[in-house]
């Protein structure tokens, strides 16, 4: 028990130790608060996936009573700790991921056209923008054949991540 | 007196008969046996006479004669050959020897001939048939005397009885006269002592009938008196009760013709009480009356106008029967319009349905992309970030 304890104080202290590092990187001012567009790339770049939605949640929930526009570290690293701890926003399968293509594919064909993806990507969901959209198609589209084969691209995406 | 003249008669008959016994009795059986005697001898007579005939048929008779009569008749003609053989020798030799045989021989045919001649007497029918040519003439003539004879003895019987006898005959009668009237008079005298006892047994019953008609008079006489007294009685009681009756009925009359009166003066009462009671009634009746033929003027003229009204009423129903008939066909037509337009809303709506399940799917699945591709994007900058020491920043400024 006591070990238990202790190991999961360790987890926690080392948890919060990398939450504190990644705010660090975007305290630009050090007076340990960051811009609340920052919020989405720190929570990121400790290895969640989170929708834009689940990201406005977690915002409303740091941020002051009265927005100011900036999230301080006291009110962030509780909040980060237990979605980090609870393990919220995990990694998306890459079956998830490829399921998620397949559905867009209607016709089966096992690739999509750069149209079709651009179609979906910022008319659906949480739509991409113009920057966003571009930099997805240039990381996606074979080059001779001018379609994205969403199967090859899942597998460069999960392959890179880990 | 019946008995009497019975016994009288009795007497007479059986004197009669001992007078004619004793007169008669000697001559007439001795003649009479004579006679028979004579008949027996002119009948042997005969048949000897036909016995020639006979033994000369013996052989040829009719098959109903007995065998033992033929034996007989055979040996007696042996017997006769034999005897006129004898004799012709004894004609011829005269000596002792010869007339001892002779007188055997005659005894022997003697007893034959007695034999035969009982036999043929059993069946006189054998001598019937016979004729009586060959016959001998002496023998004939002895028969015809006889016969003769037999006739002057029979004639002798029936004239014989005589004056002579008559003499005897009358003393005999008067005697038995003198005794039948002896014998009358004991009768007579016998039959008046019967007569006094019968004569005095009646008397003695008339008396003694005489007795009891005059006990019976005497009871008649008694009953007559007691019948009267009894009826006398009888027709007093009847007034009495008769008096009693009348008095009493009288009585009741009274009482009864009271009770009368009175039930009339009250009968009368009722009746006019009745009558009021009536008239009451009947002028109740008339009103009622009245009131029922009003009722039912009243009833007649409610029930016409109500059959205008029903006639109205039913006329309106045909019209509106007529027009719900055509709203209903309306109705069908409307109503198969609202289903097919009922059913194209539902078809919209399932496609609508299932374009915004589609779209649902969609979204979820751009937003996993989404996701994921700006996940990435960050941690492949921040990779480069590391590597370049805190490289580009305003990169996930771009997001928002």
């Amino acid at each position: 028990m006591a070990e238990d304890k202790e190991s999961a104080e360790a987890l926690v202290s080392k948890v919060q130790r990398k939450i504190t590092e990644a705010f660090n990187l975007f305290d630009d001012e050090s007076n340990k608060t960051v811009d609340v567009r920052e919020i989405g790339t720190i929570i990121r770049s400790l290895g969640c996936f989170p929708t834009e939605g689940e990201l406005h949640e977690i915002i409303t929930e740091v941020e002051e009573d009265e927005p100011t526009g900036f999230i301080r570290f006291e009110k962030f690293l509780p909040t980060m700790t237990k979605v980090l701890m609870e393990r919220k926003f995990r990694p998306i399968p890459e079956e998830l991921l490829i399921q998620a293509f397949e559905v867009l594919d209607q016709e089966k064909k096992g690739y999509l056209e750069p149209e079709e993806l651009k179609k979906f990507m910022t008319q659906e969901g949480e739509p991409f923008s113009n920057d966003e959209m571009e930099e997805m198609l240039s990381a996606s589209v074979d080059p001779d054949k001018n379609v994205i084969f969403y199967k090859d691209f899942v597998g460069m995406m999960t392959v890179s991540e880990q | 007196m019946v008995i009497s003249q019975t016994l009288v008669i009795t007497i007479g008959a059986d004197s009669l008969k001992v007078m004619d016994l004793s007169e008669e009795k000697p001559t007439i059986q001795e003649i009479e046996a004579t006679i028979k005697i004579l008949e027996d001898c002119v009948w042997k007579i005969e048949t000897v006479l036909f016995l020639p005939a006979i033994l000369a048929n013996s052989y040829n008779m009719s098959p109903g004669l007995e065998d033992g009569l033929v034996v007989m008749l055979q040996e007696h003609q042996q017997l006769k050959d034999q005897l006129a053989t004898q004799y012709l020798r004894w004609l011829e030799v005269k000596g002792m020897e010869g007339n001892k045989l002779l007188s055997r021989l005659e005894q022997a045919f003697c007893g034959s001939l007695r034999n035969v001649l009982r036999r043929l007497r059993a069946h006189p029918v054998l001598l019937k048939g016979l004729s009586i040519e060959e016959i001998v003439e002496e023998s004939k003539k002895l028969a015809e005397s006889l016969k003769e004879l037999q006739c002057l003895l029979m004639e002798s019987s029936l004239t014989d009885p005589s004056a002579e006898k008559e003499e005897r005959d009358k003393s005999r009668y008067m005697h038995e006269l003198s005794l039948r009237h002896h014998n009358n008079m004991e009768l007579v005298s016998t039959l008046k002592k019967e007569v006094a006892a019968a004569t005095k047994d009646k008397d003695v019953e008339i008396s003694k009938k005489n007795e009891i008609i005059r006990m019976l008079k005497s009871s008649l006489f008694h009953m007559e008196k007691t019948s009267k007294e009894f009826a006398t009685r009888m027709l007093l009681d009847a007034e009495n009760q008769n008096l009693s009756d009348r008095k009493t009925s009288e009585g009741r009359r009274t009482n009864m013709q009271q009770e009368i009166s009175q039930l009339y003066s009250e009968l009368n009462s009722l009746i006019i009480k009745n009558r009021e009671l009536e008239m009451t009634l009947r002028r109740r009746k008339n009103k009622v009356d009245s009131e029922t033929e009003n009722w039912i003027q009243k009833y007649d003229a409610d029930m016409s106008d109500k059959q205008v009204e029903l006639e109205e009423v039913s006329g309106c129903c045909a019209q509106e029967t007529a027009e719900l008939r055509e709203l209903e066909k309306h109705y069908a037509v409307l109503e198969l319009e609202y289903s097919q337009i009922m059913e194209e809303r539902k078809l919209a709506q399932e496609q609508k349905e299932k374009e915004e399940r589609e779209k649902v799917i969609k979204d979820q699945n751009a937003v996993i992309i989404q996701a994921y591709w700006r996940g990435f994007k960050v941690r492949k900058a921040m990779k480069g970030k590391n590597k370049g020491k805190k490289g580009k920043k305003g990169k996930g400024r771009k997001t928002k």
